[in-house]
């Protein structure tokens, strides 16, 4: 019930592989699972610290969100017109 | 019809106004990632108040250009307006009493969504939707509570046109109340003290006029597509926005939604910036005036002060750490407007684009003639563990005489 995994991982690998502001982005896309928690993590934190144990559900819509927000990220096209 | 020269810049405000409202350029960049940021919390019902946004803004701006003018050329201001300010084209000759189904195979929201994100999965371009709904309620004499908007089908989710159907009945966005008139900070500014700064402010003041749609409607420009925006429909975005994410989570939702807004910022400061400090006007008028880095953001700050974003100025300055400053910059005077004052500061889009100038000058190679703007450029400096923080420090809406920003590293 009750079980942890560290997130911080996920976070480093969006960040090396995903757009700018990305973990910003993934804390957007499942801040109602972080309410309804309790849990508001910063990107300070999830740099500094050497580990980040969430909740395994938590853990899984975070990398969820981070997959989806790197896949589309690959598909994006030409900055200049 | 529709003529821009008519309306001229105001030098002692640095801004424009048409027709009531100030009026603000935007890089297709800003608007795209402004638009993903908001669309990426699908917890909040975003919709009604994009569409909602547009419609107020461009009503109170098409009820002031149709005054007095019959149907038939109220359609016609409303299409060049559309087309002047670089939205896309749109033919609305069908419109009546009921209302208009409108395609489209020009749009800069939903080509720009398109090109920079790729397909998208739902309609993007709700600003039109919004702007069709008030020209509809102006011209046939509605209450925008009673228009009906919505997009069917958009290029940017791989449709060969957009789609937008307005019709009378049960409004589905959300309606404003009036906005109060411009209230401008007349206060002593501490200017640039630059001495080539009137040189190049004066090169480039009433050059804006230049920027209007063309055969499509667009504004290409600096590598980037223009838009002219009503300011109060970009900025009441960013607030109602956070407001959402406040209603959500609280500070913690201002915090994250406010990294968001800024990052936009920053890509238009990047984008735009690093176009305009590569093109050909530039190496012509300011180029031959700018000897250090530092100079390069004073040349920057000379010319956007002809572009209607507000009197901007800087303090300190070096690679390390500046302090800005913007004069009744166009995100505080708009908050006034529509929301009154606020106890933290307001202007994410000004911070932003700071923050993306201090890095194009001192975190690229831009300065020794190595472009760095491409997207892959932007995202690897963007990662780089050097980039800048910002601090916003005064804010018109927080009572000060004018915004203040750091930006540290």
């Amino acid at each position: 019930m009750n079980e942890l995994k560290d997130a911080r991982p996920i976070f480093l690998w969006a960040q090396e592989h995903g757009d700018t502001r990305i973990v910003e982005r993934i804390l957007v896309r499942v801040l109602p699972i972080l309410i309804e928690r309790k849990i508001e993590l910063t990107v300070d934190q999830i740099e500094s610290e050497q580990t980040l144990f969430l909740p395994v559900d938590l853990v899984n819509s975070i990398n969820s969100a981070a997959n989806e927000l790197v896949d589309s990220f690959n598909l994006e096209g030409d900055c200049r017109v | 019809m529709f003529d821009i020269t008519k309306y001229p810049f105001d030098t002692k405000h640095n801004c424009i106004s048409i027709a009531g409202e100030a009026m603000i350029f935007h890089c297709h960049h800003y608007l795209s990632v402004l638009l993903r940021t908001i669309l990426d919390a699908e917890y909040i019902d975003s919709r009604p108040f994009i569409i909602g946004s547009a419609a107020d803004a461009a009503y109170n701006q098409l009820s002031n250009l149709c005054a007095g003018l019959d149907r038939d050329q109220s359609k016609k201001m409303v299409e060049d307006v559309y087309k002047t300010f670089g939205y896309g084209l749109i033919n609305i000759s069908s419109m009546d009493e009921n209302g208009v189904t409108v395609q489209s195979t020009k749009s800069v929201f939903s080509r720009a969504w398109k090109q920079k994100f790729g397909l998208g999965k739902k309609p993007v371009d709700f600003y039109t939707t919004g702007f069709l709904a008030a020209a509809y309620a102006v011209i046939y004499d509605k209450p925008l509570a009673e228009v009906h908007g919505v997009q069917t089908t958009c290029m940017a989710c791989g449709d060969d046109f957009n789609t937008h159907v307005i019709t009378h009945g049960e409004g589905n966005f959300t309606i404003y109340p009036k906005k109060a008139e411009t209230q401008f900070k007349d206060v002593e500014k501490v200017k640039l003290n630059w001495k080539h700064e009137e040189t190049i402010t004066n090169a480039f003041l009433g050059a804006h006029v230049n920027f209007v749609g063309n055969e499509e409607g667009l504004i290409p420009a600096f590598g980037v597509y223009i838009v002219r925006n009503q300011s109060d429909y970009v900025n009441r975005l960013q607030i109602e926005f956070v407001r959402a994410m406040i209603e959500v989570a609280g500070d913690y939702g201002v915090t994250l939604a406010g990294e968001l807004l800024m990052e936009a910022g920053t890509a238009c400061g990047f984008f735009t910036y690093g176009g305009i400090m590569t093109s050909q006007e530039w190496k012509d008028v300011i180029l031959p005036h700018l000897k250090t880095r530092e100079d390069w953001i004073k040349g920057l700050i000379s010319l956007i002060n002809t572009m209607g974003w507000g009197y901007h100025s800087v303090l300190d300055l070096s690679s390390e750490r500046a302090v800005f400053r913007n004069y009744n910059d166009f995100e505080d005077l708009s908050y006034l407007r529509m929301y009154g004052t606020r106890d933290y500061p307001i202007h994410w889009a000004n911070s932003g684009g700071f923050t993306g100038l201090m890095q194009l000058i001192f975190s690229t190679d831009l300065v020794s003639g190595k472009s760095i703007h491409t997207e892959e450029g932007f995202r690897k400096m963007r990662r780089s563990t050097s980039r800048y923080k910002t601090r916003m420090t005064k804010s018109i809406a927080c009572g000060d005489d004018y915004l203040e920003v750091e930006i540290f590293r």
